[in-house]
């Protein structure tokens, strides 16, 4: 009988072959006519005469609104977590598209993204999917069964593999055949190429810009060390390569060796940008190497040049700054909660001297220090956010909020109360997750070349989920008559836009234009702020918050200290709504730093802040009734955070 | 009896007890079931694969590693089957479901102009552009008493009063030149740009207020450019209808070979009454 069955096996392998070689066949004849239609069309480009147009404006006229990071079914971990959207759903959702969730909710955004960077992460691709699917018997080792087993017996057993995964990867205890890239080889790489096929396949030059990207995800010990990786190519240079396993190569450096053999023998760009700093522990704006020695001039250039915006706000917390490194700032603890006491996996505990190395406004005053030493400026980067979402769904509005994954979806109840934990300790709860941020890029136009090249010369700017339109320009020659005239064009023609620098001009005091404009389907605007850091001639660095223009200033005095008057609050608890009767639509300004020292090295970046606005805690409170303990924040200012401009002296 | 259906079928199955019976072992099938061969291609492809992924060759080593695990993989592979560890196996069975559709999938030939054509023609407004809207506005900020609107709207209208002195100041401009929907959203929110939608007919005077996310406005539509239809002649229509035309197809593919297979069974359904 055994035999039988034999010869049936091996009529139906040669069966399927047959097929298989009959359907490759007609796919050859098909693509050939594809290729004669295409040439017969040969009719002038309308879309390249436009953006050729485009391409003769002299700056940007709008910013693009994008998620640069973004995770599918095909991320270890969100397939876990239960995410069965692939690569496809989240394009369209992201251009605007309704889609149905994992959870069944018709899901959509307020307005469309102008792009999106697909990252999920390079190690392990598509292995939980491949787990799930594998037949049981084949799944050798122990571990991988039991976690097969558990996938397969409910959601929660879905989400424990999930917590599981992350603290083996804490720890280094996943078994080989996930941390060993050789072993996956053929899944990925033939995930990776149609991948990219598809993400080539929605970008649309001029409309939406559809990334090719992963994640870099290393994380010793628990500390986060993780980059979300961009590329400005498709997949002809992109398929050359797979992308970058951390397992194997947990030091960063390693990663950026890597891109720089990328841009040798493919002529592409790439760039990498370190997120969740916040639960790093210290390690991501270090003064040394991972490995403990002294930063030098060719590890400051290597890092600057690779990693030229670091993701400052996202689901998982905000990295500004902390009211611990900056006591005078009294809106320094946005995104803090739940993310200050421990790392990523809640492996390790997180001390307040750790603080200084996991913050971004920390760490651009640590880059004039180690350019004191070493004559370069390894953290000279700009600022942006995104959502890091692994729903696929790519959502940072308050009222329209997925979650970060697919087990805290917009309809699970009570998610804001529940515990939600990356690793096996319990520490964390729904509240905690932030419904932040997205990147805006001021960009000539929406094409993947012109976004990352705004990327790579810094000119975007964070904000924690609102379309606020923020410009920001630095130089010598501003005068009054800029802003009421056109502020855009002297910026442009006078001065640096944002993420620029300013060299020092005989001593002369830069001054700083900047404008910003509400999100007009989000709330008015409290105040700008401009965030000053700077080196003294002992090499102690320092930092000051100043307000430089307010909404309604008739009512609202500034105290010798700089300080202002809180703008108020209009939110309602009981129905989650807020009235635009405070605040201002827009803010502009000239502002010169009244304590300006030619000799000492300084950066400048502009910090928006809108009015008190309910957190979607509080809207799925009201939606669904449940009941909030009084710990829970409710009410916050959603912010924008722009690139600094760096003044050099002489 | 050589006419009585038994007998033939004794006969049949005698015949194939002798022809197992006679040859319990087929060498050749054996030795070709327990053959394993990694020849020149196999191993040139072994190396191309590591090639194109890690853009370095495969040092000795790691060549016979994969080598080692291609045999490793194959062997697992041949005994499963022999312990017909395939069978009655959920998973198995799911895979091989998933298998025959992933199958199928792959038969969606490419699109031809035609196809193409059609489809853009029965979707026709997915595709279309968008209407463009020439209008001015002015900003009467969020604390605007709309008692005073009518007789704005006159002096206006009569050109007593011009757009620049009465609007209030806002870094969005005053006047915009075939603006899409999508671009009126991006400026003024969305509510402000149904509302320049639905007013598209009252041409060339000045209505409102019109609210937006910024507060009052009035609003002045000279000329409306009517929505056109698309071409695929622009490559990035083209690509849109390939899209959505494959996604459609697989679906579409998916139902129609399933029913031509289903036609091959016949199905009962056994009520419980």
């Amino acid at each position: 009988m055994i035999k039988y069955n034999l010869k049936s096996a091996v009529l139906s392998v040669a069966f399927f072959a047959a097929l298989i070689s009959v359907l490759s066949l007609t796919a050859c004849s098909e693509s050939d006519k594809q290729g004669t239609a295409n040439n017969a069309a040969g009719q002038p480009d309308l879309e390249q005469q436009e953006s050729a147009v485009i391409n003769e404006r002299a700056y940007p006229l709008q910013p693009f609104w994008g998620d640069t990071h973004l995770h599918t079914s095909e991320s270890i971990d969100a397939f876990g977590f239960g995410n069965r959207l692939d690569a496809e759903s989240a394009l369209r959702f992201a251009r605007g598209e309704e889609v149905t969730s994992t959870r069944g909710m018709q899901a959509q955004l307020s307005r469309p993204l102008d792009f999106l960077v697909i990252s999920d992460h390079s190690d392990a691709l598509g292995a939980t999917k491949a787990l799930f699917e594998a037949p049981r018997l084949l799944v050798r080792d122990p571990l991988l069964k039991r976690w097969w087993d558990m996938m397969h017996e409910s959601e929660a057993g879905g989400l424990m593999v999930t917590s599981e995964l992350i603290d083996g990867a804490a720890k280094g205890t996943l078994p080989a055949s996930i941390t060993d890239p050789s072993s996956q080889l053929k899944r990925i790489s033939k995930l990776w190429r149609s991948h990219n096929d598809t993400v080539d396949d929605y970008n649309e030059p001029g409309k939406f810009s559809a990334f090719i990207g992963f994640e870099y995800t290393p994380m010793p010990q628990g500390n986060n060390l993780h980059r979300v990786v961009m590329f400005r190519d498709g997949s002809d240079k992109t398929n050359t390569v797979i992308p970058f396993p951390s397992f194997a190569n947990p030091d960063p450096e390693q990663l950026w060796a890597w891109m720089g053999e990328y841009e040798a023998s493919t002529g592409g760009q790439i760039l990498a940008m370190p997120h969740n700093s916040n639960i790093s522990n210290g390690l991501m704006f270090a003064m040394t190497r991972l490995d403990g020695s002294p930063i030098d001039r060719a590890y400051a250039e290597t890092r600057a040049k690779y990693e030229p915006i670091v993701e400052v706000t996202q689901i998982k917390g905000d990295s500004e700054s902390h009211p611990f490194l900056s006591p005078n700032d009294e809106f320094a603890s946005y995104g803090i909660a739940g993310w200050d006491t421990c790392n990523l996996s809640c492996t390790e505990n997180m001390s307040e001297n750790s603080y200084a190395g996991s913050y971004a406004r920390e760490a651009l005053k640590r880059g004039l220090q180690i350019e004191r030493d070493t004559g370069v400026n390894p953290y000279v980067f700009g600022l942006i956010g995104s959502t890091d979402s692994h729903t696929s769904l790519a959502t940072a509005d308050e009222n329209n909020f997925y979650g970060k994954h697919t087990g805290n979806e917009i309809n699970v109840p009570d998610r804001a109360i529940l515990g939600q934990n990356l690793g096996t300790r319990k520490e964390r709860f729904g509240w905690h997750y932030l419904a932040s941020g997205y990147a805006a890029a001021w960009a000539p136009e929406n094409t993947r070349e012109a976004i990352f090249d705004a990327f790579k010369r810094r000119e975007v700017y964070a904000t924690t989920g609102p379309r606020v339109t923020v410009r920001f320009f630095g130089g010598f020659n501003f005068n009054q008559d800029d802003i009421a005239d056109d502020l855009v064009k002297s910026g442009y023609q006078k001065g640096v836009p944002m993420g620029g620098e300013l060299d020092e001009e005989e001593g002369t005091s830069p001054s700083f234009l900047v404008r910003a404009i509400m999100d007009p389907e989000s709330a008015n605007l409290d105040r700008i702020q401009i965030v000053k850091g700077w080196i003294d001639i002992s090499g102690q660095t320092h930092e000051k918050v100043f307000n430089v223009v307010w909404s309604n200033p008739e009512s609202r005095t500034q105290g010798e200290d700089g300080g202002l008057t809180a703008v108020g609050n209009t939110v309602n608890l009981a129905d989650a709504s807020w009235q635009n009767t405070i605040g201002e639509p827009q803010l502009q300004t000239l502002w010169q730093d009244p304590e300006f020292d030619a000799s000492q090295n300084a950066f400048y970046y502009a910090r928006v802040l809108e009015i008190p606005t309910p957190t979607w805690p509080l809207y799925d409170s009201v939606k669904t009734g449940t009941k909030l303990p009084a710990e829970v924040i409710t009410v916050q200012q959603e912010r924008a955070y722009t690139s600094p401009i760096w003044y050099r002296s002489n | 009896m050589i006419k009585e259906p038994l007998f033939h079928f004794l006969l049949l199955a005698l015949l194939i007890f002798a022809y197992f019976g006679l040859f319990p072992s087929n060498d050749n099938d054996q030795a070709e079931l327990r053959e394993i061969i990694i020849g020149q291609h196999e191993i040139q492809k072994l190396r191309d694969d590591w090639m194109q992924s890690w853009r370095r060759p495969a040092t000795d080593q790691q060549l016979s590693n994969l080598i080692e695990s291609a045999v490793r993989e194959e062997i697992y592979y041949r005994e499963g089957l022999l312990l017909g560890l395939d069978k009655n196996d959920s998973v198995v069975r799911n895979r091989m479901v998933q298998k025959m559709r992933f199958l199928h999938s792959e038969e969606i030939p490419e699109p031809t102009q035609a196809d193409l054509l059609s489809w853009l023609k029965q979707n026709a407004s997915d595709y279309s552009s968008e209407p463009l809207y020439s209008f001015q506005q002015v900003y009467l900020g969020q604390n605007y008493d709309v008692s005073g609107a009518p007789v704005l709207i006159s002096n206006l209208d009569n050109g007593a009063v011009k757009v620049d002195e009465v609007t209030k100041p806002l870094s969005v401009a005053n006047s915009f030149a075939r603006a899409s929907n999508s671009l009126i959203t991006r400026k003024f929110g969305s509510t402000f740009a149904d509302s320049i939608a639905s007013n598209s007919q009252t041409k060339s005077k000045w209505i409102g207020p019109v609210i937006s996310g910024f507060g009052l406005h009035l609003v002045r539509i000279s000329e409306v450019q009517a929505s056109m239809p698309a071409s695929l002649d622009k490559p990035a229509t083209r690509q849109r209808v390939e899209n959505d035309w494959r996604a459609a197809q697989g679906k579409a593919l998916q139902e129609r070979i399933f029913s031509r297979l289903k036609q091959n069974y016949t199905v009962q359904i056994l009520n419980a009454e």
